[in-house]
């Protein structure tokens, strides 16, 4: 009757100490799991913002490339989220060729790179390409053309040693 | 053998312990649920934005079979002539104290449109995009002029053509997205 008794006393401490650490570890793995969650969806929805905005500013560099926009970086805060946007300009030519190529066949490659994240380094870049401004007047040719005598074309330079 | 419960002391030390224990852990439960629901209004307004965007998108970059105008504030596709017209419009309008986004839809109906102006054409649908909005605006831009940097405008001026590019600004109970910025022809 005796040993009945003690029998019925109930768990000891180490089966106490073993169920509340198994408990504890569950908990804490779920809420792991549901941080994982939580950050991936939140930084999907931060990304689409991201690229929102740099397609809304690329379809309004592309429109207007000499006046819409400066070459320029701005923040703005969407969703509470703080985004920084830089917009590119820089002329390209496709093709190497021997003699400079009329503007008309030059192109300018608008670039729009938009970052954010603790140290901005999530970063969303969409570019276009349109043709270079044709020049409207001949004060305009004048400048480009004194442009390329103080700064020869690297493509001229590049195509020299390979004669 | 004696039986021997705990003391006063270790009860009260056990109980402290306990009771700290159990306040960390509602306070964590609390600030995860928190943030958990912020995140789920977030993703739930995000479908409707979605949406949005996807709309205008498709009725103002695509604009072969159809035209564009813009009228009383409203942002019109329309397809085909007078009776056989097929009329889509974006409407920000008020909703309460808040703004909301609508879209109108108005199909070809010969009979019910005979001798009726454009504007009294009888609306088929009207479907509400995104309500409780703080900020919905859609503004139009207006090509350089002489001088002038081209600029967007709230009211566009000319019915007859519409514009190079429109603009749709947006905020919510979850705060501002980026303005949806759409050209009209291609660029």
């Amino acid at each position: 009757m005796k040993v009945a008794v003690a029998r019925a006393a109930g768990f000891t401490l180490i089966e106490v100490l073993v169920a509340l650490t198994l408990l504890a570890v569950s908990a804490g793995l779920l809420l792991a799991v549901q941080g994982g969650d939580m950050r991936l969806a939140k930084s999907t929805l931060d990304q689409e913002l991201a690229y929102w905005l740099a397609r809304s500013r690329l379809v309004e560099a592309l429109a207007f490339p000499d006046q819409a926009l400066p070459e320029d970086a701005s923040n703005e805060v969407y969703e509470g989220m703080p985004f920084g946007t830089r917009v590119e300009y820089r002329e390209i030519q496709a093709v190497e060729t021997a003699t400079p190529l009329s503007p008309a066949h030059r192109l300018t490659e608008i670039r729009v790179i938009v970052s954010w994240g603790e140290k901005a380094e999530q970063k969303v870049q969409l570019s276009g390409y349109r043709p270079l401004a044709v020049a409207p007047d001949a004060k305009a040719d004048k400048d480009a053309d004194a442009d390329k005598a103080g700064k020869p074309d690297p493509s001229d330079k590049a195509a020299k040693p390979a004669k | 053998m004696r039986q021997r419960g705990f003391t006063l002391l270790e009860l009260l030390i056990a109980t402290a312990l306990a009771a700290g224990a159990a306040a960390a852990a509602v306070l964590v439960g609390r600030t995860v649920m928190d943030s958990d629901h912020r995140l789920q209004q977030r993703w739930e307004r995000r479908t409707g934005l979605r949406d949005v965007h996807r709309l205008l998108n498709h009725y103002w970059t695509r604009q072969s079979a159809g035209s564009l105008s813009i009228q009383d504030g409203s942002a019109i596709y329309t397809v085909g002539e007078r009776e056989q017209a097929v009329r889509i419009a974006f409407r920000c309008e008020p909703d309460g104290e808040t703004l909301a986004l609508a879209l109108y839809r108005v199909k070809p109906n010969a009979e019910r449109r005979q001798g009726m102006a454009e504007q009294d054409w009888p609306v088929e649908a009207r479907e509400v995009l995104l309500a409780n909005l703080a900020v919905c605006a859609f503004s139009y831009l207006q090509p350089p002029g002489k001088d002038a940097p081209p600029r967007w405008v709230a009211q566009w001026a000319q019915p007859k053509s519409a514009p190079k590019m429109i603009r749709l600004d947006l905020s919510g109970p979850t705060g501002a997205v980026p303005p949806f910025i759409f050209s009209t022809e291609a660029l």
